[in-house]
C-alpha cells in the first residue's frame, strides 16, 4: 500500500525532483566557477600585495558561490525578495550579535586596503614580535621569532601599535655606554669614531653621532647613535657592542659596573664602629 | 700555504729553510712583476694557484679541481670568498668597473662633495674629480666577482622608508686609493631654478657609469649632468659623453644613459 502511494507520486513531484536537480546543478556550477575564478585571482600575475590577492579570491568565491545559492532558490520558486527582506532584517540582529566578528572583518579590510603590515614583513605587534604568515579578513597570524603561529583577531591588530620593521631600508642602533669618570671623554669618542668609520656596514651618511649623554652615577654615560642596512641590524648591533668594549678596553678607557656602598652601622652609634659594604 | 713551509722547516733542517727562502722571493718578484704590468688590466689561466696583489690586500685564485676555483681575498677588505667553474684553460681577466656594492648590492652613488657648491640662477658649472673603480673578475667575458680598490661605505639618501642606499664616495676614501685606480669624472651642474642653488651632494645612477681607457691608461668616467630644480630637487642623468676628450679612447666598460631625480635635498 505504502510503495503503491510512493509510486502514484512520483509522477506528481516529478517536476518538484527536476526544479530540485537544476537547482542543486545550478549551485555546484557556480561553485565551480567561484574556485575556478578564485584559482584564477591567485596565479593571475598582479601588482598587489599577497594578502590583498588571497583575500579577493576568497571573496570571489564566496560571492559567486552565494550567488549560485540564490540563483538555486529562485529556481525552487522560494521569493527571493521576502528572503532579502528577512535577510535584511536578520542582517540586523546578526550585525548586534557578531559585533566583534563584524568589528574584524572590517578591521582586517582596512589593513589589507591600507597595507600597514603585509605577509612577509617583520613585525611588533605589543609584545609579539615575528614575521607576518597571513593576513586574513577577520585575523592576522604571525610567526613569532620563537616559531610558534600567533593568531591575533585583526580588530585587535588595528588597535595596537605596529612597529613594522620591513619597511625602512636602513634603522638606527641606538648604544649607551658608560666609562669610568677617571677615562678621558675625547680619547673614548675618538677610539668608537674611528671604529666606525672601519666598519663597512656601519652608513657614512647620515653620520654617526656620538654625545656624552649624562653624568651617571658611576659612569659618564655616552650615547652612540648609528645607522645601519635594515638587513645588517642585529648583526651589527652585535658586532659593534663587542668591539667597542674592546677598543675602549685596548685604549685603556675603563668601563665601570655599578657600584653602591651600604654602610652598616654595628653596636651603639657611640661607639662609631661601621662596616660597609660594595654592592655591584 | 705558508704554515705548510713552517712546518716542513721544522722536520727537514735548513736546506728546506733555504729552499722556502728562494720559493718566496720568487714568488714576491712574480707579484711584483704583476704589479708593474698594472694590477688591473691583465689576462691569466689558474693552474694551481695565482696571487694578485691590490691596494688593500691580496686577491688569491686557488684550483680546487679540474673545473672550478676559488677566489679568496686576504686583507684589510671584507669581501667574500666564491666558488667558480673555471676551466683549467679558461681565462681569467681583471678589468676596472665602477663602483659598486661589496657586502651591500646597492644601484646608486652617492658623491659627497667636499665643499658645497653654489651655483647662480640659469647658469651651469663644471666640477672635475675622481672616482675609485672596483676591479672586476671576468671569465669568458662574463663578470663573476667584484673586487674594491678602496674601503666600501654606504649612504642612506633620502627617508629610511621611501630613500635609496648607495655605495659613499667622499674626497676623504678618495686620498687614499692609488692614482692609477681613480678615474677622472666630470660634473657638470646646471642650476634652473630662478634662485642661487647649492649642492653638496648628488646621487647618481651606478649602471650609468662607463669606464674609458686612456692610451697611457688612464681611467675617466662618462659625464654625470645635475639640472638643479630647487634647492630640494635635482635631476641626475648620466650622459655617454667621456668626461675628458682624449684622442684613442677605448672602452673598457659600457654603461648607459640613466637619470635618477634626487628629492630629499642636494
Amino acid at each position: 500500500m505504502a510503495f503503491d502511494s510512493i509510486i502514484d507520486y512520483i509522477p506528481l513531484s516529478m517536476d518538484l525532483f527536476i526544479k530540485i536537480l537544476i537547482a542543486i546543478t545550478i549551485f555546484i556550477v557556480l561553485y565551480y566557477i567561484g574556485v575556478l575564478v578564485s584559482n584564477y585571482i591567485r596565479r593571475a600575475k598582479l601588482k598587489a600585495s599577497p594578502e590583498l590577492i588571497y583575500n579577493l579570491a576568497r571573496t570571489a568565491k564566496y560571492i559567486i558561490a552565494f550567488s549560485g545559492f540564490l540563483a538555486a532558490l529562485s529556481v525552487l520558486g522560494v521569493e527571493l525578495s521576502g528572503l532579502l527582506i528577512a535577510a535584511g532584517f536578520t542582517g540586523i540582529v546578526i550585525g548586534l550579535a557578531a559585533q566583534q566578528t563584524l568589528s574584524q572583518l572590517f578591521a582586517g579590510i582596512s589593513l589589507i586596503l591600507e597595507g600597514r603590515a603585509r605577509v612577509g614583513d617583520a613585525i611588533r605587534i605589543g609584545d609579539d614580535w615575528g614575521v607576518i604568515e597571513s593576513v586574513g579578513l577577520m585575523s592576522t597570524q604571525i610567526r613569532l621569532w620563537s616559531g610558534e603561529i600567533l593568531t591575533i583577531p585583526n580588530d585587535s591588530v588595528m588597535g595596537s601599535k605596529i612597529y613594522n620593521y620591513s619597511k625602512s631600508v636602513a634603522r638606527r642602533i641606538d648604544l649607551t655606554i658608560g666609562i669610568s669618570y677617571s677615562s678621558s671623554i675625547s680619547k673614548a669618542l675618538n677610539i668608537i669614531t674611528s671604529l666606525l668609520s672601519e666598519k663597512e656596514l656601519v652608513l657614512a651618511e647620515p653620520p654617526p653621532t656620538l654625545m656624552v649623554d649624562s653624568l651617571g652615577d658611576s659612569a659618564v654615560i655616552i650615547k652612540v647613535l648609528l645607522w645601519v642596512p635594515n638587513s645588517e641590524f642585529w648583526t651589527i648591533r652585535k658586532e659593534i657592542i663587542r668591539e667597542i668594549k674592546e677598543a675602549l678596553e685596548a685604549g685603556g678607557i675603563e668601563i665601570p659596573f655599578p657600584q653602591r656602598v651600604v654602610w652598616l652601622k654595628s653596636g651603639t652609634e657611640s661607639k662609631g664602629t661601621q662596616q660597609f659594604i660594595t654592592a655591584n | 700555504m705558508w704554515s705548510v713551509n713552517v712546518i716542513i722547516i721544522k722536520s727537514h733542517g735548513m736546506w728546506v729553510l733555504q729552499l722556502v727562502s728562494l720559493i718566496t722571493y720568487l714568488g714576491e718578484c712574480y707579484i711584483l712583476l704583476k704589479d708593474v704590468l698594472g694590477m688591473i688590466y691583465m689576462d691569466f689561466t689558474v693552474d694551481v694557484e695565482e696571487v694578485i696583489s691590490l691596494p688593500k690586500g691580496r686577491l688569491v685564485f686557488s684550483r680546487i679541481n679540474d673545473s672550478m676555483i676559488r677566489i679568496v681575498f686576504n686583507g684589510d677588505l671584507q669581501i667574500p670568498p666564491k666558488t667558480v667553474g673555471v676551466s683549467r684553460n679558461s681565462s681569467i681577466s681583471l678589468r676596472p668597473i665602477p663602483p659598486s656594492g661589496n657586502l651591500l648590492k646597492v644601484d646608486y652613488l652617492f658623491i659627497k662633495l667636499n665643499e658645497p657648491v653654489t651655483v647662480l640662477p640659469k647658469e651651469s658649472v663644471e666640477i672635475y674629480f675622481k672616482l675609485p673603480v672596483d676591479i672586476g673578475v671576468y671569465v669568458n667575458n662574463y663578470l663573476i666577482h667584484t673586487v674594491p680598490t678602496v674601503k666600501v661605505k654606504y649612504a642612506l639618501y633620502g627617508p629610511p622608508d621611501l630613500g635609496h642606499l648607495c655605495r659613499y664616495v667622499d674626497g676623504g676614501l678618495i686620498n687614499s686609493v692609488p692614482d692609477n685606480l681613480l678615474g677622472i669624472t666630470k660634473l657638470v651642474i646646471n642650476n634652473q631654478s630662478s634662485d642661487v642653488g647649492t649642492v653638496g651632494k648628488v646621487v647618481a645612477p651606478l649602471n650609468g657609469l662607463q669606464i674609458y681607457l686612456t692610451a697611457s691608461n688612464d681611467l675617466i668616467f662618462n659625464t654625470i649632468y645635475v639640472r638643479l630644480a630647487d634647492s630640494l630637487h635635482a635631476e641626475v642623468t648620466t650622459k655617454l659623453i667621456p668626461s675628458k676628450h682624449v684622442e684613442n679612447l677605448k672602452y673598457l666598460f659600457k654603461g648607459i644613459e640613466s637619470a635618477y631625480v634626487m628629492k630629499y635635498g642636494v
